[in-house]
């Protein structure tokens, strides 16, 4: 048997309430905040791994945004090389025409001045401009206006950096149209020498060399289309990827962070009942005392 | 042969005795709250009996007389109740002290070092796919100067501790000469009382209770004497003896090393709250080096790089952030007063195009390398990892704390099983000598009756 001494027996009820009262609050504190842990000291290996996942994800939702960058230039690039095709298509039409017999003289000057306005417009395309006014085919010079014509020959300002995007942790991607000055400069030399040849009325040459290289401009302008087309599956897929692992990454840091609430509240009911019961022992403790019954 | 009276003064004498016994219950009841107070019991014993002759030599009775009034009290108790104070001192301390460190780094959250870390190196990577958009340029320069930040104001929360620390620490010191100094002074009360007066209790509780303090604040050892006085080391250092009470300087203390120095001999501390303090001064010491070797290499790392770089307005060779030489640390990382003063003069790439984001995505890709000086870590794990352990240390010195606060709690209860007062038993003990006392007073007037009867006898 332990002797009971009064001031321990105080001391007992009083740590006991304490401690079941702090026990309650912190039950109460996680249901609350619905978190495991605030500070690293309660669960440092939980801490730490997600402090990382939080990073990575972090770094996943600018790659994500980096990727619309990217989605700027490519879905761009599409675009102006869906309508360079269909020009081309019309060049090639009005090349046919002029190597044609029944054409006359008038009638290839008035497709010479066609073959001219498409010119124009593929200078135009050349110099396409995205968000914030940037040229997206002047390479790193994004913004110096990259193409204009002059005495028949397309001049180039730009330059034929790369603009490179961070797509993945670690991972560039070029997100313009590489060479875009060869390419654009190619297409408008071919078509130049069609105007002057459908001027002259050269019938034969325009025959000979300008309706074939009018398919051969058609041919490089699918080429590219067709590797700017990957880039921009590249980019939906990395897109999706993303969206993926930072999903995956936020559960991982729930399943790290958030309590199981049904558990919780459990734990919270218990710890209130270890509360009341130590209540209601102390009361009765300290309402005990011999001197209640000497008279 | 007996008197016929002798009677009459054993039961006044009993009178007497159970009157004392009454007051050491009263004694008792009265310090029933007073920490480290003893319980005292009264022992009775027979006095020296009379030997008369009734056909045969027999030994009479003459009453009781009192044979101690005693600290009920365990030596070996009070040693596990020093021990565990030590140890209880010195984890607490600890346990305090980086829970301190650990809430000044606010981790995890989103206002910590390593928050801010994630948005800085996101910007640049935002800036390298985007090098026109300003509004990635102004992201880069409120995402360095929030980082710059957040490691200064860490740095400067942990000095603002560390003051704290020292001033706790001289307090500390403080109170154990102050110790020292009552228990020299107590050694010569208890001397002085138990050469003329008996055993002093209640001045050998005060002692003991101030050298159970004593030893929450520093490794204590006690030599009991004789006379009843008590050597006690600190440390091994000789801080009362039957001389003097010495003390301790507390610019002798150093950190690094958790000693103490006196007259050129230096005294290691194990336990204690002082030990605690200073080992974790020296935690503390540890995570602003720490800070400033972060700082520090975002200065060198960021700065190199950075000097290659054209800005927009075709400057080049600026600082990303403020530099100097030698390095000044965490204390006052901030953007370069060129960065500072405008976002233009971030250098996004080498060429000056403003389409270049080739250094902001080397910036970017910076994340990943890891670097000799942060012990082959990148940045990112280079913090986490002081982070990291400080919260496991913390961890390991609250789990500490809590387990020699159960075993306290178990010493104290089995002191208090021994020495402490339980009103119950005193209110038993009060009535018992009450009782007894009535009985006695009793016997006094039986006897007084019986010679009263006599001395009738003899006037007739």
């Amino acid at each position: 048997m332990m002797r009971v001494s009064t001031s321990f027996q105080y001391d007992t009820y009083t740590e006991n309430i304490r401690r079941a009262q702090s026990n309650y609050f912190d039950a109460q504190q996680k249901v609350s905040s619905g978190k495991r842990f605030t500070k690293v000291s309660e669960d440092p290996v939980a801490a730490l791994t997600s402090l990382s996942a939080r990073s990575l994800r972090s770094r996943l939702e600018q790659l994500t945004k980096n990727l619309d960058v990217a989605k700027e230039y490519t879905g761009t690039t599409e675009n102006v090389l869906g309508e360079v095709g269909s020009l081309l298509k019309s060049a090639l039409t009005y090349a046919i025409q002029g190597a044609s017999d029944t054409s006359t003289n008038e009638s290839r000057q008035a497709l010479a001045e066609q073959v001219s306005s498409i010119q124009k417009r593929i200078v135009e395309l050349g110099n396409t401009r995205g968000t914030g006014g940037k040229y997206i085919f002047a390479g790193q010079s994004i913004d110096t206006k990259p193409f204009s014509a002059s005495s028949g020959a397309l001049v180039f300002s730009g330059d034929t950096n790369p603009i490179q995007v961070e797509v993945r942790p670690g991972e560039t991607m070029q997100a313009n149209l590489p060479n875009a000055d060869a390419f654009f400069g190619d297409v408008y030399s071919k078509l130049e020498r069609l105007r002057t040849d459908l001027l002259g009325s050269d019938a034969t040459t325009i025959s000979n060399v300008d309706v074939q290289a009018m398919n051969d401009a058609i041919d490089k302008n699918s080429l590219v289309r067709g590797q700017n087309g990957v880039l921009v599956q590249q980019i939906d897929r990395l897109s999706t990827e993303n969206a993926r692992r930072s999903d995956d990454l936020t559960k991982t840091i729930s399943d790290n962070e958030d309590i199981d609430i049904a558990e919780a509240i459990t734990k919270m009911q218990q710890a209130e009942m270890a509360y009341t019961a130590s209540l209601q022992v102390a009361t009765k403790g300290f309402s005990l005392s011999l001197m209640d019954f000497l008279k | 042969m007996p008197g016929a009276f002798s009677g009459i003064s054993m039961a006044a004498n009993a009178l007497q005795l159970l009157q004392r016994a009454m007051d050491t219950a009263g004694h008792n009841i009265s310090n029933v709250n007073t920490p480290g107070y003893s319980r005292q019991t009264v022992e009775f014993k027979t006095s020296m009996p009379l030997t008369i002759y009734s056909q045969g030599w027999k030994a009479l009775g003459t009453g009781t007389i009192l044979s101690s009034i005693s600290r009920v009290r365990d030596a070996y108790l009070e040693q596990n109740a020093r021990n565990n104070a030590g140890s209880l001192g010195k984890y607490q301390t600890l346990s305090d002290a980086l829970q301190q460190i650990q809430s000044v780094f606010q981790e995890p959250g989103d206002s910590g070092i390593a928050a801010a870390m994630d948005q800085f190196f996101d910007a640049w990577s935002a800036l390298g796919s985007n090098p026109s958009d300003s509004g990635a340029r102004l992201q880069v320069q409120s995402a360095g100067a929030t980082l710059a930040n957040r490691i200064r104001s860490s740095y400067a929360q942990l000095s603002t501790y560390g003051k704290q620390l020292d001033t706790q620490t001289t307090a500390t010191v403080d109170r154990i000469n102050e110790l020292g100094q009552q228990i020299f002074t107590l050694n010569k009360e208890i001397r002085g009382f138990a050469a003329t007066q008996g055993t002093p209790n209640d001045l050998m509780d005060q002692r003991d209770a101030a050298v159970r303090e004593l030893s929450g604040l520093i490794d204590t050892k006690v030599e009991t004497f004789k006379d009843g006085s008590y050597s006690v080391y600190v440390a091994g250092y000789p801080l009362v003896d039957g001389i003097e009470a010495r003390s301790i300087s507390p610019k002798s203390l150093d950190p690094a090393t958790g000693t103490f120095t006196s007259d050129g001999v230096t005294f290691t501390l194990h336990t204690g709250s002082l030990s605690g303090q200073l080992q974790a001064m020296q935690q503390l010491q540890t995570q602003k080096g720490q800070l400033d070797t972060l700082a520090n290499q975002l200065r060198t790392q960021f700065n190199t790089l950075h000097q290659t770089g054209i800005d927009q307005d075709g400057n080049t060779g600026i600082n990303f952030f403020n530099d100097s030489v030698p390095q000044t640390g965490a204390i006052d990382l901030d953007l370069s007063a060129e960065v500072k003063a405008s976002p233009r003069a971030i250098a996004a790439g080498v060429s000056g195009a403003p389409g270049d984001g080739g250094l902001a995505l080397s910036f970017s890709q910076m994340r990943d390398n890891a670097f000799a000086t942060l012990g082959n870590k990148s940045f990112h794990d280079f913090y986490l990892g002081n982070v990291g352990l400080v919260g496991s240390q913390a961890s390991y010195y609250d789990n500490a704390t809590t387990t020699e606060q159960g075993i306290a709690t178990q010493i104290a209860s089995q002191v208090a099983a021994k020495s402490g007062v339980s009103l119950d038993d005193e209110m038993a003990d009060l009535t018992r000598f009450q009782r007894s006392y009535q009985a006695a007073a009793k016997a006094l007037t039986i006897y007084d009756q019986t010679a009263q009867d006599l001395i009738n006898m003899v006037n007739r």
